[in-house]
């Protein structure tokens, strides 16, 4: 049924470093273990399963996604301030993107005195901000270009507090809070703008985002089937009963399915094929394994009763964290506007 | 000649789902003609000194992508151009 974890705890992440995980899809030269993204996201399918509470599979990847993103912007000083320490597991990193606006209206401000950058503002909801030593944080320049800049916790006028959520409850959210922060102009990523940044960022973040969810269905599964070999109703096991036979069955076909649909993402991201910033197939993978998950959960719930209700069970937990795939990662609702206006485009010339 | 819009960028042109631009020689020149009647796509559009396309658009001439380093490719005044941008959050 899964183990439940909480991230709170270093003990844990060092845990998860000591076994490589933490570097595993980083580049060797950086100290990572230089495996593949389709590896990666089997790995973190693996901790889905393993782990009650989706957080620990969807920190995990957000805290290596940003030490990829650090390693990529080859900054040596980087390398030895965030990127190894990350992979150690003695440093920590989230990203700070979320605000009450789209990425074009950002109220978030850098400005440039000198050879010194100064930031104000806030973030909303920061996965992980709790748990993390360093942000990634998205904001405007005076000319209204966004632009990425890499934030230390401890510097004077951050200001972290905690966010509670409907579910994934050790994925730690948080506000940001930036008031008049100094920071050196070399903690600007300079190399591309910050709204492609962040576009390439969440894009191949939607499929490892729902790696963890395909093995957690798998675990929610096995509960059920468990459930159902001690529990009798009307004389008989629950297993034995056609209708939870179906029920079951139902599970399974959503989950083998959700299952190929990630592998050939993932083997699409591995191939580097892809189209960096906003990839079709990728976000119909996202919006896809999140409405399935939705029924899943709900499916599961009618198997599993009252027990499912219960706060730990493994039903109710995957019921709460679902949801929080319906806004997170790309809302469902913005990722079906684009895949309609991408759909328009490629079907109205006749020519998929 | 006409450029086109969808989603995301529609806000910077008044909501216009296309644009009639004439028969500018060079997609260059064809986004030039944009910006100058739309100032306000132009930081969207372009890098802050004003000479990169950003990457996360997606430009098609005539349905065929174009590299956002390709901005002084030739157009025919059979060609449409088309300009897809897909945002979303984390």
């Amino acid at each position: 049924m899964g183990t439940a974890l909480s991230l709170n705890s270093h003990d844990r992440v060092n845990q998860l470093a000591k076994e490589g995980l933490l570097g595993f899809a980083l580049p060797k030269e950086v100290g990572g273990l230089g495996h593949s993204m389709a590896d990666w996201g089997q790995k973190l399918k693996w901790l889905g399963y393993e782990n009650l509470d989706l957080s620990v599979p969807l920190l995990i990847s957000l805290h290596a996604s940003v030490a990829l993103t650090l390693a990529m912007a080859k900054k040596p000083s980087w390398i030895e301030r965030y990127v190894k320490p990350m992979i150690n597991g003695h440093c920590f990193g989230s990203f700070a993107y979320t605000e009450r606006s789209d990425i074009f209206s950002l109220k978030t401000e850098l400005k440039r005195y000198g050879d010194k950058l100064c930031l104000n503002g806030s973030k909303e909801f920061v996965t992980g901000g709790l748990h993390a030593d360093v942000f990634l944080v998205y904001a405007k320049d005076p000319d209204g270009d966004v632009r990425v800049v890499v934030v230390d916790k401890r510097l004077h006028g951050v200001r972290v507090s905690p966010v509670h959520a409907h579910g994934l409850f050790s994925a730690r959210f948080a506000q940001l809070q930036f008031d008049n922060v100094v920071i050196a102009k070399e903690q600007m990523i300079d190399s591309i703008d910050g709204i492609s940044h962040a576009q390439a960022f969440l894009n191949s973040r939607r499929v490892l985002l729902v790696a963890g969810v395909v093995g957690r269905m798998q675990a929610v599964l096995e509960s059920l089937i468990e459930y159902g070999k001690i529990t009798v109703r009307y004389g008989r096991y629950l297993n034995d009963m056609p209708n939870y036979q179906a029920g079951l069955g139902r599970l399974y076909g959503i989950l083998r399915a959700c299952d190929q649909i990630l592998t050939s993402s993932l083997n699409r991201l591995a191939s580097n094929v892809y189209d960096v910033y906003w990839d079709a197939d990728i976000s119909a993978t996202k919006w896809s394994l999140t409405e399935s998950a939705q029924d899943f959960g709900q499916q599961a719930l009618r198997l599993a009763g009252g027990a499912g209700f219960l706060f730990e069970h493994p039903v109710a937990c995957f019921h709460r964290d679902m949801a929080g795939l319906i806004a997170g990662g790309g809302a469902q609702e913005i990722l079906e506007m684009d895949m309609g206006v991408r759909a328009i485009h490629i079907f109205e010339r006749g020519k998929p | 000649m006409k450029i086109s819009f969808a989603g995301t960028l529609l806000r910077f042109v008044d909501f216009q789902k296309s644009i009639e631009i004439g028969n500018p020689p060079t997609l260059r020149s064809a986004l030039e003609f944009l910006v100058a009647k739309y100032p306000d796509i132009k930081p969207i559009l372009f890098s802050a000194d004003g000479d990169k396309l950003r990457p996360v658009h997606q430009i098609f001439v005539s349905g065929q992508m174009i590299l956002p380093t390709d901005l002084d490719r030739a157009l025919t005044m059979t060609d449409d151009i088309q300009i897809l941008t897909a945002i979303a959050g984390g």
